[in-house]
């Protein structure tokens, strides 16, 4: 039987956190779909005026900036909602066990009668309910944007542009945990999480901005998340969400491993 | 019984031997002290016995189960106090002992009471949060904490450090109660006093090898002696010089002796000698410690 001890202990230490991230995405996504009407010509007509490769990092070259989808597809992939989300993910999947190694209370909670993927289980199922409120913010921002009169998107496909958020971030644990379970550093947990995720960022810059670096697009995260194409309903988001999601899997299921096979020094 | 058996238990480090070759077995219901520098090893035999590191070669059981990091029913039996303990900081002490007892499922907190009585840990500063606690009171969170949920074995690194004398008396009395009750624990310290006063057996470990393993009375008894001697007059120069024998000091008729191991060679010299009189005192545990760390040190 999975017991709650644990897991409520986590989610109360990672509460206010989720509380502040919900709040200001929320914030961030209705402030997005309340400027989209207030946003002049020349505003619209400067981002259609941008180099394809710039218009590719946040979403598709082909989208148009100026219509209501390509806005909220722009604001759903402003870096402001990437900072958010990999702090979230990496600094959680960090305190799940380099963090408590480094702090050395891995030593207590292990010696307790619990296997080491209960306690692993215990941290993920936190960090992905937060993940899960994290997308769902950034609908409801848009939600709200509709509730009070700003624009009217179509929802569903507003939600599918969250959950392809989601689907990216959980390729994110994904490797954010795998490279936790085998660290006993918060900081080079956190440092080579980040830098990962960093590094994915600029292969999908890279690729977009380089005509000769375009081989790297298949090889990052981020080439498969494409909330402005969603939204446009330019393209099916499932086949790029099945790929994250497999991709986050794998990672979660090696993290397990890892943890199991590691010592606990 | 034998409520911790370990053949051949070896763990290294790259190059670095932590733990060789270890062959131990402890009954149920004693104290076994567990003795040894600064990285002898100590610690990481306790980790293997908890199955935090998993061994390089040998093996260990706990309470006859073969000792696995994936068996958690095992530690249900086992309560446990880390040498550098760190607990919760955010939480309140009341917390951090609910949240660590819970897993085990025990519902009586009467042992818990008892403890904190003891110990003198006050409901005000269990209402107080971790990290605005002192040295020696979050030790003695981390002692409730390992024996709130009556474990049958328990594994304790440096229990005392941070306790003043009074609690530390307190607590040996507890630990007295708990070997009464037939349960069994295993301490590593430094302090020899301690485990002097409190241990049945110890073991010492020097550079990850397991040099005595006895029970304290026969060690003490049995490796090292001190002598004093007064002669009825002065002895010629060389007469004590016997094998196993050292003269720490000598003055006139007087002569202060260590004798490590059998007493007889120097009780042979002795009886052609007019000797006013003698004195034979075992020798405590920190000389027998010291002793085995003489050669390290030379």
């Amino acid at each position: 039987m999975f017991r709650a001890n644990l897991v409520a202990t986590v989610l109360r230490r990672r509460r206010n956190l989720i509380f502040i991230y919900f709040l200001a995405l929320t914030l961030f996504m209705y402030l997005i779909a309340a400027t989209f009407p207030t946003v002049n010509q020349a505003g619209a007509e400067f981002m259609e005026a941008l180099p394809p490769s710039i218009k590719n990092l946040v979403g598709d070259a082909n989208l148009p900036f100026a219509s209501l989808p390509g806005y909220l597809g722009l604001g759903l992939s402003h870096p402001l909602i990437l900072v958010l989300f990999s702090a979230f993910i990496i600094s959680s999947a960090t305190q799940a066990v380099a963090g408590e190694i480094d702090r050395r209370t891995a030593d207590l909670i292990l010696s307790r009668p619990i296997s080491r993927a209960y306690v692993l289980a215990s941290h993920l199922l936190v960090t992905l309910a937060g993940l899960f409120l994290l997308a769902l913010a950034t609908w409801l921002g848009v939600v709200l944007g509709v509730f009070l009169g700003h624009i009217e998107p179509d929802l569903g496909r507003t939600a599918l542009a969250s959950l392809g958020l989601f689907a990216l971030f959980f390729a994110v644990t994904g490797y954010s945990y795998a490279i936790s379970a085998l660290t006993s550093d918060a900081a080079r947990s956190n440092g080579l999480a980040a830098g990962l995720t960093a590094l994915f960022f600029f292969m999908h810059f890279i690729g977009n901005l380089w005509d000769r670096a375009e081989f790297l697009l298949p090889f990052t995260i981020f080439n498969y998340y494409t909330p402005g194409a969603t939204l446009e309903g330019f393209v099916s988001p499932a086949e790029n969400m099945v790929l994250l999601f497999t991709v986050g899997l794998i990672l979660v299921a090696a993290s397990f491993t890892f943890l199991d096979r590691r010592d606990i020094n | 019984m034998s409520v911790i058996v370990t053949r051949g238990l070896t763990k290294q480090y790259g190059a670095k031997t932590a733990l060789r070759d270890l062959n131990l077995e402890i009954d149920e219901g004693i104290i076994f002290g567990f003795l040894g520098a600064n990285g002898a090893g100590k610690t990481t035999l306790i980790r293997l016995l908890l199955g935090l590191i998993r061994p390089t070669a040998g093996k260990a059981w706990v309470m006859g189960k073969e000792v696995r990091q994936t068996d958690p029913g095992l530690r249900r039996r086992i309560g446990y106090l880390p040498g550098e303990l760190r607990l919760y900081e955010d939480m309140r002490g009341s917390e951090a002992l609910r949240f660590l007892g819970r897993f085990y499922d025990v519902a009586d907190t009467s042992i818990r009471d008892h403890l904190l009585d003891v110990l003198e840990l006050p409901p005000s500063a269990l209402r107080a949060p971790v990290k605005k606690y002192s040295r020696g009171m979050k030790q003695k969170l981390g002692i409730i904490q390992a024996l709130q949920h009556d474990p049958d074995l328990l594994i304790m690194d440096e229990p005392t450090e941070g306790l003043d004398p009074l609690i530390q008396r307190n607590f040996y009395e507890v630990l007295r109660d708990w070997r009464e009750r037939g349960k069994t624990v295993f301490m590593s310290s430094h302090n020899l006093t301690e485990v002097e006063k409190v241990c049945e057996r110890v073991g010492i470990i020097r550079q990850g090898r397991l040099v005595a393993d006895e029970r304290v009375e026969d060690l003490q008894g049995k490796l090292l002696h001190h002598v004093e001697v007064v002669f009825e007059q002065p002895i010629a120069e060389g007469t004590l010089e016997i094998p196993g024998v050292d003269v720490v000091f000598r003055n006139g008729r007087r002569a202060d002796l260590k004798v490590r191991g059998d007493l007889n060679p120097l009780l042979a010299v002795l009886a052609h000698l007019n000797v006013a009189d003698l004195s034979v005192q075992r020798a405590s545990l920190e000389d027998i410690f010291l002793e085995f760390y003489r050669e390290e040190t030379a």
